[in-house]
């Protein structure tokens, strides 16, 4: 099982390519906002991440747990 | 935790919407959502955004062209969408949407859709004769619209239910909130039915008959100006989609609401006149369109609130047609009711160009279901299901039987 640290580096890495900043700069408690994700790259995100875990997730998930930090402990529930 | 007001996609929001909405009129009618648009509940404020110049109508337009442009850089074409949809009414503003909007009720004819749709109803209602039990959404609510439109469009007959069914995921594009896998099956569908009316268009270009195709081709070459095919066949499909779902929706959630209302079915039934007043009573107390977006064109303090330039107003009409403050008690189902002055239709220039139609269909479709003397199956009863499209609120099902 997936815990939420491996969850946060999987969205990092993701984060990372999209915004194409490295990995150590990307603050897991900023918001999508903050770190330049808007409404169309976060179905983006939130379809990798269904992909990955094999989950489904409401697109409002981007924005009812808006930092990689929430978002991980909401997917790491879904998991289970 | 989530403590936002705005939960539309939670189960119990889907299955029953209007708490949440009494909520938000209470507590926050003009409220900043936690995707940072704006949702609108109250009556007069819907209202006067709906008639506001600057609120524009196309929100969904810009974010779908966004969209295509995004995913085609990650190697997925998306473009389908752009085309189906470049042309429909309720994205388009000033001199675009008043040229379309021309175009369409010159080449409209109200005579002969009477006929048209107790033709419908009748091989319908022949088709379950003699089953006890059978799905009034599946059976009829579905396909009386797709076959009136079908055969007012001159569309081939044959095609209605398949063409329903395309139409159908195409629509989910009208929804907020979407996903990828939502996205790709828009796209295989906007594809299918931008090809299928392009076809369309040709054929009725080189053989026209007395269709309201043949005429809208007809009157567009006339000019002044001349929309070009990209847009026809985007305007044609909008046509066919616009009373669909919204019409399924009309007359599924009106039964359901006469079921659970059998005092004022008796009284409709005892008395044919109320038609037209429940009819207006069915569109205000549960809508089939829920939600219409609008944008900001430049900054503006609305209510003491500063909407900026570019923010999205979610606009709930359901929400308003149940405002305690427009309706003495809003929340009660009353076809009676009087004066009825709804947002069901929208507002201002974008007002539904196919409300006659609409009530049209629904009052003979609800005149002959009620003599049918049905009501609702057991097991229905407590397990009604509704669709997750947030835009339109229809039923999945609704299983009846034949009292």
């Amino acid at each position: 099982m997936d815990n939420a640290q491996e969850i946060v580096t999987f969205m990092k890495a993701l984060a990372s390519e999209e915004l194409r900043t490295s990995a150590n700069e990307i603050d897991e408690n900023a918001t999508f906002h903050e770190l330049g994700f808007d409404s169309i790259s976060s179905i983006y995100l939130l379809e990798k991440l269904e992909k990955k875990y094999e989950i489904e997730l409401s697109p409002l998930y981007f924005w009812d747990f808006p930092t990689i930090a929430l978002l991980s402990e909401q997917v790491k529930k879904e998991i289970k | 935790m989530n403590t936002s007001l705005w939960n539309p996609l939670d189960t119990k929001n889907i299955s029953d919407p209007y708490p949440m909405y009494a909520r938000l009129r209470k507590e926050q009618p003009v409220y900043k959502a936690q995707t940072g648009e704006w949702i609108i509940t109250k009556y007069e404020d819907v209202k006067s955004l709906l008639k506001n110049k600057d609120f524009i109508s196309g929100n969904k337009m810009d974010w779908v062209k966004k969209g295509i442009e995004y995913f085609n850089n990650k190697d997925l074409d998306l473009s389908a969408i752009g085309e189906a949809i470049n042309s429909f009414l309720l994205f388009l503003n000033g001199d675009q949407h008043l040229q379309a909007r021309r175009l369409i009720t010159r080449a409209w004819d109200d005579r002969e859709v009477d006929d048209i749709i107790d033709s419908n109803i009748s091989h319908l209602l022949h088709c379950v004769k003699g089953n006890k039990e059978f799905d009034l959404i599946e059976k009829f609510a579905q396909p009386l619209p797709a076959m009136t439109i079908s055969k007012i469009m001159g569309l081939p007959m044959e095609d209605y239910e398949m063409l329903r069914a395309q139409g159908n995921h195409l629509l989910k594009v009208l929804d907020l909130y979407l996903t990828l896998k939502d996205m790709v099956e828009i796209e295989r569908s906007a594809h299918f039915l931008v090809d299928y009316f392009g076809q369309h268009i040709t054929r009725k270009r080189q053989h026209p008959e007395n269709d309201l195709t043949s005429k809208i081709i007809k009157l567009n070459e006339e000019g002044p100006q001349v929309v070009s095919d990209r847009a026809l066949t985007s305007l044609c499909l909008f046509l066919f989609l616009a009373g669909e779902e919204t019409t399924v929706s009309l007359i599924g959630n009106g039964m359901l609401n006469l079921f659970r209302h059998q005092d004022q079915l008796q009284l409709l039934t005892n008395d044919q006149n109320l038609m037209a007043g429940a009819i207006e009573e069915l569109l205000r107390y549960d809508s089939p369109v829920h939600v219409v977006g609008r944008i900001a064109s430049k900054n503006t303090l609305f209510k003491g609130y500063e909407i900026k330039k570019g923010e999205i107003c979610t606009l709930c009409l359901a929400s308003a047609n149940r405002d305690e403050d427009t309706y003495d008690q809003a929340a009660q189902f009353n076809i009676q009711r009087d004066p009825n002055r709804h947002l069901a239709f929208g507002n201002g220039i974008h007002f539904c160009l196919g409300d006659w139609l609409a009530k049209r269909q629904g009052a003979l479709a609800f005149s002959s279901l009620i003599k049918l003397n049905l009501g609702l199956t057991d097991s229905t009863v407590n397990s009604i299901e509704w669709n997750k499209n947030l835009s339109i609120r229809s039923l999945k099902r609704l299983n009846v039987k034949m009292n």
